[in-house]
């Protein structure tokens, strides 16, 4: 119930309301409330959840307050887990080069059921909500690069040094817009000065890294505390994250 | 991502790289993109984080001239739907500039250089056809 008496309500309505308050509403204003906008009016009276007069803590209204809660906090859980479960699948995906297009030998045959270079006939591959991320493996530009290509490009690396650097990035992303923030000079910045680090520290030249110093390197960018450079990747995690959480179905729907 | 959106995200982003190169050997006859020797004069970010657009980062105001400009303009005129997004990060300045830049689509420039911080030399860079506004525009 509203806490304040009808009598007061009724002279504050007077008193700040002009008496032909009526005409400068839309004839169809109701169109433009909410369903519930009673609720707010101080009209309608409020419902407590846990009347005075019932004993706050029976035994039937708290399970049931509690049973709903869990409910809800195990459809939010198996939500995530199911997330959870496809960012993993498809990142075993990629490391095995798993391709769920590629064609398979069709059954009937002595090899049915193998995967085929040929045409195949098949049946069309299963697609689930992350399954048929198609993008080849050896083609760059829809991932994050732990270390920038555009930083890497020119200098003078061994062919197989060059391939680490390449490959070190994330799945591909699918939800940057970017706006006029600084975050990836000041991660270029960063990037430069613990290359120059790693060089110096393991006397190291350009065109001598070998491909496991490479590999080095680009696991201390990605452990790396340094705010600038894990700033920037926690970033671009969530923001997957995010996009994924808003697409993936949630339990109950 | 259906098959169709898969094939959709590989198409685009080969237009990005298409487009980031277009940008590159443009502005390499203006400046020196940063590397792991040293920082330069400016980065493209080449990673296509699913959006049409290109971001450029760049360190030296010299890259802020009109004539630059246009050209970026003239090259995203090839690129129907697309945009360049122009960040200011000039060295030294990470922390007390503001976020700022431009960006750069075929028929409209969106300024927002704030450019009470510049050096006087480029306080009053103008763009032909622009009009002021945020990255969000």
């Amino acid at each position: 119930m509203t806490p304040f008496k009808p009598e007061w309500l009724e002279h504050r309505r007077r008193r700040y309301t002009r008496p032909d308050a009526s005409r400068y509403f839309r004839p169809d204003y109701e169109r433009y409330l909410r369903p519930d906008h009673a609720r707010f009016d101080g009209r309608q009276t409020y419902e407590p959840k846990y009347r005075p007069d019932q004993p706050y803590g029976s035994e039937e209204s708290a399970l049931a307050a509690h049973t709903s809660e869990l409910l809800k906090l195990k459809s939010e859980l198996d939500r995530l887990l199911l997330l959870r479960a496809a960012i993993r699948l498809e990142q075993l995906r990629r490391k095995a080069g798993f391709n769920p297009a590629q064609p398979r030998v069709p059954a009937g045959n002595a090899d049915g059921g193998q995967w085929t270079n040929d045409g195949g006939g098949g049946a069309a591959p299963r697609t689930g909500a992350l399954g048929a991320i198609k993008v080849a493996e050896s083609f760059n530009p829809g991932s994050h690069h732990f270390v920038p290509q555009s930083l890497f490009n020119k200098l003078p690396l061994p062919p197989e040094t060059r391939k680490v650097f390449d490959e070190a990035k994330t799945a591909p992303l699918l939800s940057e817009r970017h706006g006029w923030s600084k975050e990836h000079r000041i991660y270029n910045d960063a990037i430069t000065e613990q290359f120059d680090r790693f060089m110096k520290e393991n006397s190291i030249r350009p065109e001598e890294m070998a491909p496991d110093q490479a590999r080095r390197f680009v696991e201390e960018v990605k452990r790396s505390s340094d705010p600038r450079i894990r700033g920037l990747n926690m970033r671009i995690y969530m923001r997957e994250i995010m996009y994924w959480l808003r697409r993936v179905p949630r339990g109950n729907e | 991502m259906t098959t169709n959106e898969a094939s959709l995200y590989e198409e685009q982003a080969k237009i990005f790289k298409r487009l980031s190169d277009q940008i590159s050997a443009m502005l390499e006859r203006f400046g020196r993109h940063d590397s792991l020797l040293g920082l330069g004069d400016y980065s493209v970010v080449d990673d296509y984080g699913g959006y049409p657009q290109v971001k450029i980062s760049i360190g030296n105001l010299e890259l802020l001239q009109p004539h630059i400009i246009k050209q970026l303009q003239k090259i995203v005129k090839e690129f129907p739907g697309w945009e360049i997004v122009i960040a200011v990060a000039v060295r030294g300045h990470y922390d007390d500039w503001p976020d700022m830049g431009l960006t750069i689509r075929a028929r409209e420039i969106v300024d927002g250089l704030q450019r009470q911080y510049f050096p006087k030399e480029f306080q009053n860079i103008r763009y032909e056809g622009s009009k002021p506004g945020t990255d969000r525009d």
